[in-house]
């Protein structure tokens, strides 16, 4: 009996290894699924190219994906190879591998990539994911909406003064309740209006050692923006914006007349029964430009097992052809990150991609560090919160939460 | 019979005896794995620092220290007291009223014990993203109705501060009442009718019969929903996690929601694990305090 078993397990082994040896490849990554099939096409490429390597795609929603991934990384397993935001949290954690030998050792063209950009990526000096994309924002703005209301085009002229017009113009009321608004925001992209207001949110990005929220520039950005919700009313609380659907939903359903968010909302925005267009963002008071720079990226497993599979497939997915994958993309085209290679540049054709580029020209680092996860969800979320919703001034919440802040910069 | 007071078992009970602990054995096994196991866990990682993805290091009181000194942390428990001193009358209350009411024999009694209970079996999460819509400042059918009464001043319910966690309470009181009203109803079925017949014989009606009679003898069913009523309020999280995520500035976080901020988002499992601990105290001191107290107002038939 016993011999009968070993049997038929030595020939189902036998039927499952393939004639040569093979590495098993684990690629995790987040996205709904039109945003799924450059990873598809990048993987199968791949494999194409390289029959002893087997790919396995681990895709999640956006909603699920750290979950998952911190739970496989604390218990010491995970993806070889992995898409990732928040990297020196992740780094200072030491999961992620140190990019920079094997990109000396391969000569891997990371100077074609934005250098600024690559800051976000980093901790002490040492990069550890490369970006797929920018996350560029435009102004886009309903045609239909503006002829009714009269209005002119947002062009490359615009500043505050003429969004906040624009935006109370575009604004419906219905008995003391708005039924339309004229803009809807990121909940994330504050730091962009603070650094067009000729501020910053400290005194660097990445290696902060001052909080400057609470000056002077940085305060007056944080009201403008409070006054839009609770003054003009002509912008969205943001809690009750995400649960309307965030810019993606209330632009689509014509619940908001203009919308400022990244490349990621074309997919969103293909179908609408509508036209519209996507404009420059508007300059701050000074006639100071900014946009946000960088975005998710890739990085390999520091715990990985084929750490030389991982960075020749890594070579793939963040060299050209990947980019270009990405870039090109029907349903979901990213602003590629891989700006200094002019075949990847010439293959980003997504509509507007034009004020798109431009705008990425303008891309600052917005703030990222080990502690920066902790010192926004504890002091600068619940003092802007508090602007939000209208029950406190910029200056009085950014104020109250000042030498906290300076003291965890300290303590990092 | 045995001298020591303890009866010895016979071999057919002794055989009973491994059948029962066969039976036993899956549940108990489960929950040394799945609860016993982590509760002890949770013990010990609350002396650590651990970060999840490095070895944990020896924090000793430090972390209780830090809850201690910790603004957000005194918030969280006013919070998490607010809302347990408000939802657990309530639910209570209006779940007993429910039970008296159907418990007359009202026609229809079965369509609306099942549109009262309905809730209880809704998904938290779906039910609590409906509810953000309905409380949505603007474009939500609360304030619209509001509005059409001819209210001037909206409150901005879920983003005010003053607001968001009167608004958790009432959607958790409407989740919670089907559960409490079914709990009542099997108690009230359960007073004997000879004791209703001896007291109309004596002249009692309505209130009175209410007062000295429904009220005493259903306080053992009271009694046990009180009690899983206060557990399971201080264990609040779904419907803070959905229609708030704990904001604005901290105004509806509580404790389990803090628990997982700083297990999960913040990955300081130490003060995570610190936190889960004072919850279990407060939970084990205030169930000791009410077993106490039972004997001044349950009456057991």
């Amino acid at each position: 009996m016993k011999r009968l078993w070993s049997a038929v397990l030595g020939l189902a082994l036998s039927a499952a290894t393939p004639a040569f040896a093979q590495t098993n490849l684990v690629f995790a990554f987040w996205g709904d699924p039109p945003e799924v099939p450059p990873f598809e096409k990048i993987a199968n490429d791949y494999m194409a190219k390289h029959p002893d390597v087997k790919i396995e795609l681990q895709n999640a929603p956006w909603s699920g994906y750290f979950t998952k991934l911190d739970a496989q990384l604390a218990a010491g397993g995970g993806p070889d190879v992995f898409f990732i935001t928040n990297v020196p949290s992740y780094a200072a954690r030491n999961t992620l591998e140190d990019l920079g030998p094997w990109i000396e050792k391969t000569k891997f063209p990371i100077d074609q990539y934005v250098k600024d950009s690559l800051r976000i990526h980093s901790l002490n000096g040492k990069l550890y994911s490369i970006p797929r994309d920018n996350a560029t924002n435009v102004l886009y703005y309903n045609i239909d909406d503006f002829d009714k209301a009269g209005l002119a085009y947002p062009d490359a002229t615009w500043t505050w003064a003429n969004l906040q017009d624009a935006a109370r113009k575009l604004t419906v009321t219905d008995g003391g309740r708005v039924t339309r608004y004229g803009l809807v925001l990121e909940s994330n992209s504050w730091p962009m209006f603070i650094y067009q207001n000729g501020g910053a949110v400290f005194d660097d990005p990445v290696q902060p050692t001052t909080f400057t929220m609470a000056d002077d520039k940085a305060v007056a950005a944080i009201q403008w923006l409070g006054d839009l919700i609770n003054k003009d009313k002509s912008v969205p609380n943001f809690q009750e914006a995400g649960q309307m659907g965030g810019t993606a939903s209330m632009f689509s359903a014509d619940q908001a007349s203009m919308s400022i968010t990244n490349a990621s909302r074309l997919g969103s925005y293909a179908d609408v029964p509508f036209k519209w267009a996507a404009a420059p963002l508007p300059a701050g008071p000074d006639g100071i430009r900014a946009n946000e720079a960088g975005g998710a990226g890739f990085a390999i497993n520091a715990n990985s097992k084929i750490k030389d599979a991982a960075w020749e497939f890594m070579q793939y997915l963040s060299g050209p052809e990947g980019q270009i994958a990405f870039t090109s993309a029907a349903a979901s085209p990213a602003v590629p990150a891989m700006i200094g290679n002019d075949d990847v540049k010439a293959a980003f054709k997504a509509p507007f991609a034009d004020v798109f580029l431009s705008e990425t020209a303008l891309g600052r680092v917005f703030p990222q560090f080990p502690t920066y996860v902790d010192i926004t969800n504890k002091l600068i979320q619940p003092a802007l919160d508090k602007v939000w919703n209208g029950e406190s001034t910029a200056a009085e919440s950014l104020g109250a939460i000042k030498d906290q802040a300076n003291a965890a910069l300290k303590a990092q | 019979m045995s001298v020591s007071g303890k009866p010895s078992l016979g071999s057919q009970a002794r055989r009973e005896e491994g059948v029962a602990w066969l039976f036993l054995a899956p549940s108990l096994v489960l929950f040394a794995v799945f609860t016993g196991l982590p509760v002890i866990s949770a013990f010990f990682i609350s002396f650590t620092h651990w970060d999840l993805f490095n070895p944990p290091r020896l924090a000793l009181f430090d972390n209780y220290i830090a809850l201690w000194n910790d603004p957000i942390f005194r918030q969280v428990l006013g919070n998490t007291g607010y809302y347990v001193a408000l939802a657990v009358p309530l639910q209570m209350l209006l779940g007993l009223l429910c039970a008296l009411g159907l418990n007359r024999g009202v026609p229809g009694q079965g369509v609306f014990r099942v549109i009262y209970f309905l809730p209880v079996v809704t998904s938290t999460v779906a039910a609590g993203l409906v509810w953000a819509w309905l409380f949505n400042s603007n474009f939500g059918l609360i304030n619209m109705g509001l509005s059409l009464l001819g209210a001037s001043e909206l409150p901005k319910w879920l983003v005010s501060s003053r607001w968001a966690m009167p608004a958790v309470i009432a959607v958790s009181v409407w989740q919670g009442l089907g559960y409490a009203m079914v709990l009542f109803l099997a108690g009230l079925q359960n007073i004997r009718r000879d004791v209703y017949e001896a007291a109309a014989i004596d002249g009692a009606t309505g209130l009175t019969r209410l007062w000295y009679i429904t009220l005493p003898l259903l306080s053992p069913m009271t009694f046990f929903v009180l009690i899983i009523s206060i557990i399971g309020s201080f264990q609040v999280f779904e419907l803070v996690y959905v229609m708030t995520k704990a904001g604005p500035s901290n105004a509806t976080n509580t404790l389990v929601f803090f628990i997982y901020q700083n297990g999960f988002m913040f990955y300081q499992m130490g003060i995570a694990s610190a936190a889960a601990m004072v919850l279990f105290l407060i939970v084990l001191a205030l169930t000791l305090v009410q077993y106490r107290l039972q004997n001044r107002w349950v009456h057991y038939e």
